[in-house]
């Protein structure tokens, strides 16, 4: 089986691909890269750029650029068969865009090891619970031509099946890892809980419109085609004492 | 060697001011208080940075390894403690952890109810509550100066110990606390396994 633990190679470089999220930059995955380093000083690390000027594109296209800057950073610093692993860590929109980019990497599917997104909103916005987050996101949408965001709140197409959000949950990639992570906090208005997490708590509710069903399904279409036996979901509850509009909107907590 | 033998003697006669509690307000006196303070934790962090220094020329792969464990276990230790892991064996990835169907409540309530706050009073709050009940210093130095001998070592042991308890419990209320929580779809395939 492709990703079997047999198969990597354990004399090879681990890489770690940190990518960061909406307008962020590649120093924003810094704090986290220090960290890893230090419990692993012999692994490798790629901060993704390539998206850095273009985070409010198309989900699509920021997932071949990032898909080509791994190939190209695999091919540079990696030669022949010196490539180990490959983890990937991801923030917000990063989750999504790295989704993209796996039916690219096809070729190092048998190096993919771990799968780790922090508020990424897997399931999109379309049952944001926040208000304030909805016309923040309509005001981008509108004002700002963002495309990504408009692709989050599946309005990029008038069918829902069509939209990217749903048909990236039909693609192929995240079976191939070995361990899969979703990190979420609920004081974190800008990723819904149940979206970054990749579950359906409001069974009942979404079951009553079609819109909901499709979500449900999009969930489904990601899970249920992984190998693995165990995922983990990891909830951080922090403690915000700071009441500014950041803290309000809970922009805070997913920073 | 001279420098070594300075140094140590520095760390050691030198008490910074602020343990005690400042004697006036005066903005002035109390940046004077802040500076003395700062040179004598770096001239302590020097006289730190040159030992290591010496030791890690020694062996340096042995030290590096011993510190870096040592590290680790103590981090392990601190975190260990704010960190809540549950294990759930499900059918469906898809569905969440609770039968209740409202996990981020129950997170909630453990996080309140471990930082030892209700949800009202959380936010009135200050960021560190502990600092002058818990970490009273002058109390904690009159005490040791009541008694002498034996008894007054032992029991400075001991407030030493309680502070460095009030001390860390003050950090870990401002710390995340993580609940972690494993989905295993197969657990009698996941124990042949293991």
């Amino acid at each position: 089986m492709a990703g079997a633990p047999d198969e990597y190679n354990e004399y090879g470089v681990h890489l770690w691909v940190l990518v960061h999220g909406f307008q962020g930059n590649s120093q924003d995955m810094k704090m986290i890269k220090n960290n890893i380093a230090l419990v692993f000083p012999e692994v490798m690390f790629l901060m993704s750029s390539a998206n850095e000027d273009h985070t409010e594109g198309d989900i699509s296209e920021m997932g071949v650029r990032l898909a080509q800057e791994i190939n190209t950073h695999i091919n540079q610093y990696c030669p022949g068969n010196s490539l180990g692993k490959i983890s990937i860590i991801a923030h917000s929109l990063g989750g999504v865009i790295s989704r993209a980019a796996l039916p690219y990497l096809e070729e190092h599917r048998a190096k993919m090891f771990n799968f780790i997104t922090l508020s990424s909103p897997h399931l999109g916005y379309m049952y944001n619970q926040s208000t304030i987050i909805d016309a923040g996101m309509w005001f981008l949408k509108t004002w700002k031509k963002s495309i990504c965001l408009n692709q989050l709140r599946m309005a990029d197409e008038k069918s829902i099946e069509q939209c990217k959000l749903y048909k990236l949950s039909q693609e192929k990639g995240l079976e191939w890892f070995k361990n899969i992570i979703f990190v979420s906090s609920y004081q974190d208005m800008y990723a819904p809980f149940d979206s970054a997490r990749i579950q359906i708590s409001n069974k009942k509710e979404l079951m009553q419109s079609k819109n909901g069903q499709m979500v449900m399904q999009m969930a489904s279409n990601i899970l249920d085609k992984l190998p693995v036996d165990v995922i983990y979901r990891i909830d951080v509850d922090f403690r915000i004492e700071e009441t500014n509009l950041d803290s309000f909107i809970g922009r805070t907590a997913h920073i | 060697m001279m420098r070594q033998e300075q140094l140590k003697m520095r760390s050691k006669t030198l008490v910074p001011l602020t343990v005690r509690r400042p004697g006036s307000l005066d903005p002035y006196e109390l940046s004077y208080q802040l500076v003395y303070d700062i040179n004598i934790i770096s001239s302590q962090i020097f006289a730190l940075w040159y030992k290591l220094i010496e030791i890690i020329t020694i062996n340096p792969k042995f030290v590096c390894e011993f510190l870096r464990v040592m590290h680790e276990e103590k981090m392990r230790e601190y975190w260990g403690e704010l960190i809540y892991r549950t294990v759930f064996e499900t059918k469906d990835f898809t569905l969440p952890s609770s039968s209740n169907h409202n996990v981020q409540e129950i997170h909630r309530t453990i996080a309140n109810k471990r930082r030892g706050t209700g949800m009202e009073s959380q936010s009135n709050l200050p960021l560190m509550k502990s600092s002058y009940t818990d970490l009273n210093i002058i109390e904690i130095n009159d005490k040791i100066h009541a008694t002498s001998g034996p008894a007054g070592q032992a029991l400075s042991a001991e407030l030493r110990k309680l502070q460095t308890k009030a001390a860390l419990r003050s950090l870990q209320n401002l710390q995340p606390i993580i609940f972690e929580e494993c989905f295993v779809q197969n657990m009698a395939r996941l124990k042949q396994k293991a």
